[in-house]
Parts: structure tokens; sequence; C-alpha cells
């Protein structure tokens, strides 16, 4: 891929920052992220690939990823991180960042309702809808 | 008085901060200076023709010096004022490099930091008073702490020199961690091979003392006049008279974890270290022995022919003085139990590569083959994982270890070579390879059919199949997936670590310890066997990670140094000692109980008071033993106490001046 | 005496036994719960964002509730709440700022003071080992059981610290403890897939199916877990296996129920420690359904 003529602005990534208290340019790529990620292969960007993204600025590639969406915060990352960089929390913070930009939607129930209230509960809250 | 100031520019190192223009033009209307002038180097040779005319010109008596710190130039300019005949202490330096330009951007607040620090300098200056150093005689014997490979060699090339050199090791054997070693990189020669021979020069060599099972207990005293008390642990057996038959080994039936092959062998609780062990006498190990336990027992006093078991020994304090100390203590290997995704001490069939290195070579637990710990056969396919604790700033340590790159590919080598048809994987994050003939060597290992993953493994987990494998989960940079590999095998890389009690011996040295526990070097580029106390050396991984040739090199700078000391005969004392006003002190001597020098001692003054002559006590200070901390100087309730070019008076007036 | 902390979760499916077992199992081993008042849900998932406090509210809220009743700490039976329990009392205790924050709209000063217990915790902390052995009536043997935590109760380590998060050993230990052997087995500590099922389900099932088939190929003859949410994922994960390939999935509280001679006789016995008791001792709450 080419990059594009301007990337993320340091207050982005500031903005990351302030979110999750961790500095995204800080990882190494050793991709221990996306060796336990059991979401992994349902990812269209994988956890090491968003840091990545996140480290080089390509915020636009960030929030276009399903994976943010996909990531269940299971913190299998986080807890193993050599940098102690905390990758589903940076997932977290863009995912809140879209939400906030995203103007309300209408609270639906469209998901198999038999589940545990406890998981209809988590995906509202994740997706806030 | 004439004041003189040289503001440097140090090229763009100060002068893109800071204005030197302004500062020389300010500097001109300090009191009592009479001269000011900006120079682009003035530790060239140019800058010190400048300084040299305008003390001539200007008749210049004090001089201050706006540059870079202290550490690097002071000496250059003390000696430019001994050559024009006033005092080195004449002459006081304003950093302005380290203090101000290098860490600040802003150059208009940075210009008006760097005035206030030029004038701090001049009313410093102005109350110097002339300090001057004696020439301090040299006990020409080196200590060395710790008989591992960079130990031996430092003793052996002093010894060489013809100085005496006593050899301090806390194992039973000198040897330290190479003795546990197979093969060593990048040549593959055998690693005992080389170092028994140097383990034997060093044991018979003439100038060179042994004390093995000994550690240091105290340090006092300062470069050229250390004195050491060094503690010899009971052996409880008599080296003059065991002739190392072996009998109480063999006899001994206390059986304990063996510490030489990581736990996975068995050893006596009286024993020798390892086979080629130097001096090859058994010691008994208190902790596990039966009769220190329970006072029966007694077999090996009863095989023993020679009547060498001493149960009655008792641990023995010596003490001995030095010139110069080689610090090479060595380091430790973090245990990764700490890591739990990588089930080491979860499952048996993870261990670390010392484990690995034990197994491979032909004196270990298991006589040089490589088996599974769980079962005892033959592992096919073995998984390695590198930066185990290292580089980890989450759950490990900082730093790289620097030779577990290069350890991997040799033992991925040396497996294909003995036993072919294993397969070897290596998980890595980086290769490092800065060193001769190291890229060489790891591609060798990749051509002989290592396989290199780029990834960092995620979790290895007990499959639970019928073989008792282990699952490892990891991620291969190249496919851009997820990978799993059963494994019979997992090589840890664990991270080296600064031994345990590196701090307690540094404080007894009066040399500092960096956040990870190494010592610290006087100067990372320049001085890098030197330490901040003089006459303290360092070699080996105490300093930081390093493989053999860079230890052996090191070693040899630091023997180097003490050999220096010890040709110069002489060292010149410190000039800026503590000094007693005799009148205004009380003699409460406060100040005795905190020197760490034990150079203040009570004398009695005569004095007439009410026309009468009567004895008092006052403090006084040998200029030969004091090392100018100054703890006297702060302590001093009367002010009577003072500290040579850091006076009370000098320290007020810089004060003052802002 | 601990406050009880149902959760949506738990007191929905109260027909599912976790909640009667895990109460009745408490009672009868003299370990006292109310259920606390006016309780709300914690919100499910712990706001992972640190600039989002409103997420925290309802957490803190029950907690001072649970201060100001002047119990022991706070009991909970599912995973969720206790993650989010413990991860929001952890932060209250560091973070002036959410200190400050969410004081000022609950009119409170709450400072991470409450202690959160996991039902786990309380059997293994509380009770003990050795008093659970004492009460075994059938033993369980033949059972080799696999042991799954799903996410919650392990990560992140620093702030919850109920186990070893990489090697747990907790359930192992009281499923020995009852005479049963564990097996250990592969993704033990991987995600069961979690919420996705609300809306993916294949997405949670490709996951939980992973789990289910290491654990039974590492000899399980039964999964056990704490969470209700894990149990749904790891049972709806099997429903298109034929039957003798499924493995049966249970809650870690009844195996314990059964060795310690079943829930009627729990709450017998309960019943007796009652009366001689504290008369204000109750293990099953009316009220906030």
């Amino acid at each position: 891929m080419r990059f594009p003529e301007k990337t993320a602005s340091n207050s982005q990534r500031e903005d990351v920052k302030h979110m999750t208290g961790k500095e995204v340019k800080d990882c190494y790529q050793c991709m221990k992220c996306s060796a336990g990620c059991p979401m992994a292969s349902h990812m269209d960007r994988l956890p090491h690939e968003m840091m990545q993204l996140a480290k080089l600025g390509l915020l636009e590639e960030v929030y276009a990823s399903k994976s943010l969406w996909i990531c269940a915060s299971c913190m299998a990352c986080s807890s193993r991180c050599p940098r102690d960089l905390e990758p589903a929390s940076v997932m977290e913070s863009f995912r809140v960042t879209l939400l906030r930009e995203t103007p309300n939607r209408e609270e639906t129930c469209d998901g198999d309702l038999t589940v545990p209230r406890q998981a209809m509960i988590a995906s509202m809250r994740k997706h806030r809808r | 008085m004439r004041i003189g100031v040289f503001v440097c520019w140090c090229g763009s190192n100060i002068k893109n901060t800071v204005d030197v223009d302004a500062v020389t033009a300010r500097a001109k209307t300090m009191p009592q200076v009479v001269y000011a002038q900006d120079v682009q180097y003035l530790c060239s040779e140019v800058g010190q023709s400048e300084i040299g005319q305008a003390i001539d010109t200007h008749r210049l008596d004090r001089v201050v010096v706006a540059a870079c710190s202290p550490r690097m130039h002071e000496t250059t300019f003390q000696k430019l004022m001994a050559a024009k005949g006033l005092n080195p202490y004449y002459v006081e330096i304003a950093n302005i490099r380290e203090h101000c330009s290098w860490v600040h951007t802003d150059k208009e607040k940075a210009t008006v930091k760097a005035i206030d620090l030029v004038k701090k300098a001049v009313a410093k200056t102005a109350f110097a008073i002339p300090l001057t150093s004696d020439q301090l005689p040299v006990t020409k014997r080196a200590l060395v702490i710790g008989g591992g490979i960079a130990g031996i060699q430092a003793a052996l090339d002093i010894a060489d020199a013809g100085y005496p050199v006593d050899l301090v090791e806390k194992e039973s054997s000198i040897g330290g961690k190479m003795a546990q070693f197979d093969k060593t990189f990048p040549t593959l020669d055998c690693s005992a091979c080389i170092l028994t021979p140097k383990m034997v020069e060093a044991a018979t060599h003439e100038n060179i003392r042994l004390y093995t099972y000994a550690e240091v207990a105290a340090v006092s005293g300062y470069v050229g006049n250390f004195n050491v008390t060094i503690k010899q642990k009971a052996t409880s057996v008599n080296p003059e008279k065991c002739n190392g038959c072996g009998d109480c080994v063999t006899k001994c039936p206390k059986k304990v974890p063996n510490e030489f092959d990581c736990g996975s062998s068995k050893r006596k609780a009286v024993y020798t270290l390892f086979p080629q062990a130097v001096p090859n006498k058994p010691v008994i190990d208190r902790d596990n022995c039966i009769y220190f336990a329970t006072g029966k027992c007694g077999l090996c006093a009863k095989v023993c022919q020679t009547g060498a078991i001493e149960y009655q020994q008792q641990d023995e304090m010596i003490e001995n003085q030095y010139g110069a100390i080689v610090v090479a203590t060595g380091y430790e290997l973090k245990v990764p139990d700490h890591l739990g995704e990588y089930a080491y001490g979860q499952h048996p069939d993870v261990i670390t590569s010392l484990e690995l290195e034990r197994m491979l070579n032909a004196s270990g637990p298991t006589s040089g083959k490589v088996i599974r710990p769980s079962n005892g056969k033959m592992p096919r396919r073995i998984v390695f994982i590198q930066c185990v604790g290292s580089r980890d700033r989450h759950d490990g340590n900082p730093y790289c270890s620097k030779v577990c790159c290069l350890y991997t590919a040799k033992h991925t080598l040396l497996l294909n070579e003995k036993f072919p048809g294993t397969e070897s994987y290596v998980f890595y994050m980086d290769v490092r390879t800065a060193g001769k003939n190291y890229e060489e060597f790891y591609e060798r290992a990749r051509q002989q059919g290592a396989m290199y993953l780029r990834g960092q493994v995620s979790k290895v987990e007990p499959l639970g199949d019928a073989d008792n494998r282990v699952l490892v989960r990891g991620f291969d940079g190249s496919l851009q997936r997820q990978v799993e590999i059963a494994a019979d095998l997992v090589v840890l890389a664990t991270s080296m670590e600064a031994q345990p009690n590196a701090k307690t011996l540094g404080g007894m040295l009066g040399i500092s310890t960096d956040l990870n526990g190494f010592y610290t070097e006087a100067h990372a580029k320049l001085r890098p066997v030197e330490t901040q106390a003089q006459g303290v050396y360092l070699a080996g991984v105490c300093h930081g990670p390093k493989d053999i040739p860079e230890a052996v090199s090191q070693a040899s700078g630091a023997a180097v140094k003490a050999i220096i000391l010890f040709n110069k005969g002489q060292v010149k004392s410190v000039p800026t000692t503590a000094m007693v006003e005799k009148d205004r002190c009380s003699g409460c001597m406060q100040c005795q109980p905190v020197c760490p020098y034990e150079a203040i001692s009570q004398e009695m003054v005569v004095e007439r008071v009410h026309g009468k002559e009567r004895q008092r006590a006052v403090a006084t200070v040998n200029r030969a033993l004091c090392q100018g901390c100054g703890a006297c100087a702060g302590l001093c309730r009367s002010g009577a106490m003072d500290l040579g070019g850091f006076t009370s008076r000098q320290l007020m007036a810089e004060v003052d001046s802002l | 005496m601990l406050s009880y902390y149902p959760g949506c979760t738990v007191r929905a499916q109260q027909d599912d036994g976790f909640e009667r077992e895990a109460l009745a199992l408490l009672a009868s081993l003299d370990i006292q719960t109310h259920e606390l008042e006016e309780w709300e849900c914690c919100g499910a998932v712990y706001p992972e964002a640190r600039d989002e406090y409103v997420g925290l509210l309802s957490s803190v809220r029950a907690l001072q509730r649970t201060w100001d009743a002047g119990s022991q700490g706070m009991l909970t039976l599912c995973s969720a709440c206790f993650h989010v329990m413990r991860r929001v009392n952890h932060r209250m205790k560091r973070d002036e700022e959410a200190q400050r924050r969410v004081g000022g709209y609950l009119g409170n000063m709450y400072q991470g003071e409450t202690k959160v217990f996991h039902l786990l915790e309380v059997l293994r902390d509380l009770v003990g080992y050795p008093r659970i052995q004492e009460a075994v009536v059938t033993p369980l043997k033949g059972e080799k059981m696999a042991c799954y935590y799903g996410c919650m109760l392990l990560r992140p380590k620093e702030e919850l610290g109920l186990v070893d998060s990489e090697n747990p050993r907790l359930m192992e230990a009281l499923m020995e403890t009852l005479g049963a052997t564990t097996v250990r087995f592969p993704y033990q500590t991987d995600c069961c897939g979690a919420y996705h099922v609300y809306r993916e389900a294949p997405l949670a099932a490709a996951a939980s199916l992973k789990v289910i088939t290491a654990a039974r190929e590492a000899g399980a003859t039964q999964i056990i877990t704490a969470c209700p949410l894990c149990k749904h994922n790891l049972e709806a994960c099997q429903a298109s296996l034929p039957q003798k390939e499924r493995l049966p999935v249970a809650y870690m509280t009844a195996p314990l129920v059964k060795a310690l001679g079943g829930v009627q006789r729990l709450e017998q016995m309960a019943f007796q420690n009652g009366e001689k008791g504290d008369p204000s001792h109750a293990f099953s709450g009316e009220n906030s359904q």
C-alpha cells in the first residue's frame, strides 16, 4: 500500500492516549496479541495490524475495520503484551470514539432474545444501539 | 581579584539553544569580571590558547568556564591553570550544556538560565581557596570478585604482569556459568576445552591466590588502599589432607537437586561442583547434610582415609589490603515461571535454554542425550521461544539479554547435527547478530533447517493427548496468520539478570547499579570498565548482558586499568577534602561516626582562657583518608567543618548571586 | 455476613438452579448472605475507555450500599458481575478523577472500601477446602472434569487477582477436594465468544467449539464453569453435534452440590443452621426482581 499524504495528527494520537493511558507508538510488533486472539479468524484486520495502523496514524483504516466490533475484550492480548500496551483497551477507545461521533441510533433488539441477558446488554453496550 | 569568563559554543551543542553573545555580554557586567569572551570550542588547542593569552594579557587570577559538565573537561582546564602558575582550583565550571542547552528547547529562557549559571560560578570562584593534593602509596595487590571466565581472565592478566591477585569465588569451584555450557558460538568449540586450561592456569599461577566458597563481607578504604574482609565459608573438608579420592561423595546417603544441572539431576550433600572443578576438593553443603541437621550419620568422616572431614570447621573472616578491585560477579538466569502463558513449571517439557544446554553436555544429567523430561523419550519437534522475560516491560526485564539469539541458533545446529530428524522452530521478534561471524552463524542455522517464525508466542498449553505434548500458539508474520505447533519440547530463552545481591556489594564498593541492577560504568563510551569509585573496575555480565568474547575483552581491559595503577605506584589524594576550623569546633565529635572513610579523629588543642591554659578536644581530618564526600560538613552544628572547593561561603555566595 | 448481589442474568435465569445451589451451598457451610437492597445491573461490560465515567455509576452505587450495610463484602455469582464490580472497585481505589466525578454525581465519596467476592473465592478463602472435604457425602469418582474459567474471572490479572490467570487451579482444587479428577486442556483460558452470541452466533460458536473439542480430546467427561454466558455458549455450540459427541456442561455448583448430598439436603442443613444462628439470616431475597 502507498501511504496517504496525510496521516493522523498528533492530537488524534493524543486522544487515543488519553482514553487508554497507553502510547501505541511504543508497539514493536511482536504480534503476540494476534497470536492469542480467539477472534482473530473473524477479523479483517488482526490486532497487531490495528496497533500498527494506529501507530502509523492510518486511523481511517482503523475506523473502517470490522475488527473493532469483533474484539470481545477478553483481554488475552492486554494481559500478555510485553510492552504493556493493552491492545484491547486501544480497540475499545477507537470503538468509543466512533460511537461518540455517530448520532444516537434507536435502540433495537435485533439479536437472539433467548440468550442470557448479560450477552444482550453487553452487545448493546458495545454497539450502543 | 580579576575574573575572566569564557563561554563555549560547543559547536552547535550550546550555541543553537543558548545565545552565547548575550551570555558573554552579560558576564562582562558581573562583579569582579574584567574580561569575557566566547569561543567555538574551548576544549580545543585554539580554545586553550585563547584562555592562556587572556590570562597573561588581562592578568586574570580566576577563570570561569561556561561549557560542558566538569566530568568532561575539568582536568583539561585545571592543567591549563597549573601551566599558567595558578592554583588548579581557581577555575570554576558553569555547566551550560548538560544542565541547560541539552535539556531545553526555548532559546530565550535557556539563555536566561545560562546567565544565571555563569553568575553563580563567578560568585563562587570569588571565594575560592587554593587546594593541593598529595601523593599516596598504592598497595600492589589486586582483588578480583567472581571466578567466572571474566574474573579468571582479569586475574590471569594482572598476575602475568607480575602483581599478586586474590580471586574470590562464592561457589566451591571457579569456572562460573561458562562451565555449565556445552559448546560456544560461533565456532562451536567445546566450552570446557577452552575454559578448563584457564581454570588450571589460575589455580597454579604463582601470583594468584584462590578463595573459593568465599564471599566479600566488607570493604573500606579508597583507591590504592582498600581494606577488604573476605568471609571464607567452612567447607568442612581440610584441603591440605583431602586427596580428592571421592569416597565421601560416593558414600554420602543424602541426595539433593543439583543446581549445576538446573535441578535436573541429583548431587550429594558432600559434593564437588562438576568433574573438572578447580580446586577439585569436595565441600559439605551444611544446609542439606544429615550430620549437621541431626548430629547423626557421619559416614563421610568414617570412610575418609586421610581424616580430612572436619565438621567443627568455622566460617573465617580474612582481612586483606588491596590497591585495586575488579568486580566480575556475573549474572543469574531468570526462572521464567512469572510468564504463566509459557507454562514453565506447569508442564515438564517446557524447559529453559540452560536446561537444554546441560542436556547437550556430555557430562550433564543425560550424558549428552536430549530427552523430554516428562517421559525420557527423544523429542522430535522442538519449539524455541525467544525474548522470554527480556525486552518485556510488562512482566520481565526491559533490556535485551544479547546472547539468546546466537545460543538458540547454536542449539538448533547442535540438535540437527547430533539428532538428525528433529525439527526446530524458533519464534522470534528480531534476530540480533551484531558480532564477528555471528550473522554467518545464524545463516548456517537457517540453512541447516531451523525454521524461524517472526512473531511472539502467546500461549503454551498442555495438549492432553496420548503423548502428553504441548500446544504452542503463535503467529507467523510472513504467513500473516496464527500458527499452532504441537511440540514435544519447548525451550525458553530466558532473561539474564543481575545478581540478587549486586546492590549490596555495590554499596560496599561505592559503585552504583542501574535500574536493572547492573553496575554502572564511569562513562558509557569512553570509560566502559571504570566505575565512579576510583580503583574499582568492571568485567563481564555484572555490568550488563555480554557474550564470552566481550566479557573476556572487558576483563583484560579491567586488568590493564589495575596494572596501570600499580605501575604508577602512587595515587593523587583528593584535594577537595574536609577542613576543620579548630576555633569554632566544639569537639562534639558527631562528625566522626558519619564519616564513611574513618578519616576523622579527635585531637587535643591547648588554648588560653582567662589567663589559664587548658586543653580542649577538637576534630581533625586525615587528608589521606578523606574522599571529600562532605557528610561531616553538612552535619557540623557549629559550622566548623568545611569542604575544600565547596565551602559554605562559596555555596552561600552562589545562592546570594541569584 | 456477605451482601449478595445477584445480577440480572443469574436472577432472570433463576430456573437453571445456579442461584439456588450456590446459596444453599454457602448457607450449609455457615456463610451468611443477605441480598442487597435495590441493586441494579452492573452494566455487563467494564467501561474500558478511561474517560467514560457513566458506566461506573451503577456499580459504585451497589458497592457503596454494600459498604453502608456494614457487611463483610459483596458476593457475586456471575463472572461478569464479579469482573465489573472488582474492576470498578479497583479503579475507585486509585483514580482520584473517577472518585471526584462519580462522587459528584452520586453525592458520596467512594474510594473502593468494599471487598468484592466471587463465589469461588468465598469457597476457597472463607470456607476453605478442608471444611468442604469434611462435608462431602458422595465423592465424585470416575468423573474427569474440565474446568473452564472464561475471561471474566481471569483478566486483567492485576485488577482481578482471583487466580493465576494463565494457569488457574482454583476449580481444579475444588473438584479434587470432592474426589473428582481434572484434565488440563488447551484453550482453557480462551474466550468463549461472549456476547457475540446475541448478534453473531456463529462467531461465538466457533470460539466455544474450540474449547469443547480440546477438552474432549484431553479426555474430559464433563466441563464446568462459573459463568452463565460461558455455559450458554459452550452448550449452544454443540447443538449441531450428534448426541454422543456432546460434552455435558454444568455450573461448578452442580458437582459440589451433588457431592455434598443434593440441594434439598443442603437447604435443610441451612435451615437448621439458621434456626440456631442469626434469625436475620436469609439466603433467598425476594426484592429487586
